[in-house]
């Protein structure tokens, strides 16, 4: 589940046309969010609020041994209109998990109804007690498609009181390149990602059969530590497609790093509006170790209205999938609301229009354009869909471990529960790792 | 060829390591603020200090 903070500054990069999945670091992030997802560890609650569209405010509790609190704010420069509070929150903003990945799409025509404003600066600080430890950033957006971030830690207790670490990120629909320093070992990076794929969002000729809205992303980072005049590199590859009878979208990459001689291979597939899974094998070829892990995440749909029931408009506010959705067809938008929640709403629509592809005859734009209207009316289910609670459960065979997480709401908060169980290798007795309980309310 | 080298005396670096000490501990807390301010700033409404501080939401 993300913090208070953590969705605010997603609301910023929407609002600020700033595409994330464009960006080397987050090109595994399916899996991540599948595989290597966080459970809480003891109690936690935070509660947070905006005093004014430009400034929100944040405390959290957590007793793990002992009690500590951290205190945050957070400032940005445009105001923040797509924020919405724990209450009305769709959860699948509220928690990371499957991204639609669109990075060619270009703000202009991606986003529907909000208007993006390209310019704008974030600066948010964070203090732990006891301790008064200090985590600061700062975000700059110099033009539409360029950006600076500062991020410190000032505390103390750790290596030469703490560290900095800056990045210069350009980011284009076709490209995006980060220039890094970091005070730690004076260390120096340099990633890049580019795209191949369609420009416009306009279908192009599938390079599987039955799959289209296809784009492969080859990136790459660079790493250099001055001090201990140490290299670093690792490559990696995402091929993202979605099947043109049913609109679902499946997500590949390779990752390499070749100094550690590590590989690592995923595969995430969005079987369902409301499921997603994910398999991962890594390989190391210096020490001929390898590891399968795989995750899953199932939704449950509320009982309540599937579409939002308040005065709020949902495609204002959706942070995942509006910006990279390519502009929705009204007439499969308002078929789709015409369904009952209930009766899962989106299968009806869905087989609707993947049974108009085979029946009408016609030439082959008409089928591409068919095919798209199945695409698109998939991520709108899964973008309009409410859920009342989500699990998500992953296990790795080398590590022997399983996690299990649960978010859900209770009144207007947002609930999460898990549990690490690890394994011991000779006994093979359970071990409870991580367990706790996080509460979240946030207006 | 000169060489140009920057020469200190030990009263200086002490001076100097003793000015980048408070300028770092006020950077520290002395952010936070900084953002109240900037946030308070930004907002027509002006509101008050209680509701800038307060992380709790305001009935």
């Amino acid at each position: 589940m993300y913090s208070r903070m953590e969705y605010l500054h997603k609301c910023f990069n929407k609002s600020t046309g700033w595409n994330t999945d464009n960006i080397f670091d987050n090109i595994l992030a399916t899996s991540d969010a599948l595989l290597d997802f966080q459970v809480p560890n003891g109690g936690r609650l935070e509660i947070s609020s905006q005093a004014t569209p430009y400034l929100a405010s944040s405390v959290t509790l957590s007793n793990r041994l002992a009690v500590t609190g951290l205190l945050a704010y957070l400032y940005l420069s445009v105001p923040i209109k797509n924020a919405i509070g724990t209450k009305d929150i769709l959860l699948q903003d509220a928690i990371a998990g499957f991204r639609i990945i669109r990075p060619n799409l270009l703000p202009e025509s991606g986003s529907r109804s909000s208007k993006v404003s390209p310019k704008g600066s974030l600066m948010y600080g964070k203090m732990f007690f006891p301790g008064s430890a200090l985590e600061a950033m700062f975000i700059r957006r110099i033009s539409p498609n360029l950006q600076l971030l500062v991020k410190c830690i000032n505390n103390a207790h750790i290596y030469k009181s703490g560290t900095m670490i800056v990045y210069l990120q350009e980011n284009t629909p076709r490209f995006s390149r980060e220039y890094i320093y970091s005070t730690n070992e004076a260390l120096i990076g340099f990633r890049c990602l580019y795209n191949f794929g369609e420009q416009t969002g306009l279908p192009a000729t599938p390079v599987i059969p039955k799959f289209d809205n296809s784009v492969v992303s080859v990136g790459a980072e660079l790493w250099y530590a001055a001090q201990s005049m140490s290299p670093g590199l690792s490559t990696a590859l995402r091929y993202s497609t979605r099947s043109t009878s049913t609109g679902k979208p499946l997500t590949m990459t390779l990752s390499c790093n070749p100094i550690l001689g590590h590989i690592s291979l995923t595969y995430n597939v969005k079987t369902s509006v409301s499921s997603t899974v994910c398999s991962k094998y890594d390989f190391n070829w210096f020490l001929y170790a390898s590891n399968l892990s795989m995750g899953v995440e199932l939704y449950n749909f509320s009982k309540k209205s599937p579409f939002f029931s308040s005065t709020q408009n949902r495609s204002l506010t959706s942070i995942h999938y509006d910006t990279l959705a390519p502009t929705a067809d009204p007439e499969i938008l308002a078929h789709s609301v015409t369904n009952n929640a209930q009766s899962f709403p989106t299968t009806n629509s869905t087989v609707a229009l993947s049974e108009s592809i085979f029946l009408r005859p016609g030439s082959s734009r008409i089928s591409d354009i068919n095919s798209q209207e199945v695409v698109n009316a998939f991520q709108n289910l899964v973008k309009e869909s409410n859920f009342s609670s989500v699990l998500k459960a992953s296990t790795s065979l080398n590590d022997r471990m399983v996690k299990i997480l649960w978010v859900g709401r209770y009144k207007d908060f947002l609930v999460s529960t898990g549990v690490k169980l690890q394994f011991d290798s000779a006994t093979a007795v359970p071990d409870v790792g991580r367990f706790g309980v996080s509460l979240a309310y946030g207006c | 060829m000169a060489t140009y080298q920057l020469s200190l005396s030990d009263e200086s670096k002490e001076r100097l390591a003793k000015v980048l000490d408070y300028s770092r501990t006020l950077a520290h807390y002395g952010f936070i603020p900084f953002i109240l301010y900037l946030g308070w700033k930004a907002s027509p409404t002006k509101p008050s200090l209680f509701n800038l501080l307060s992380p709790f939401p305001s009935a």
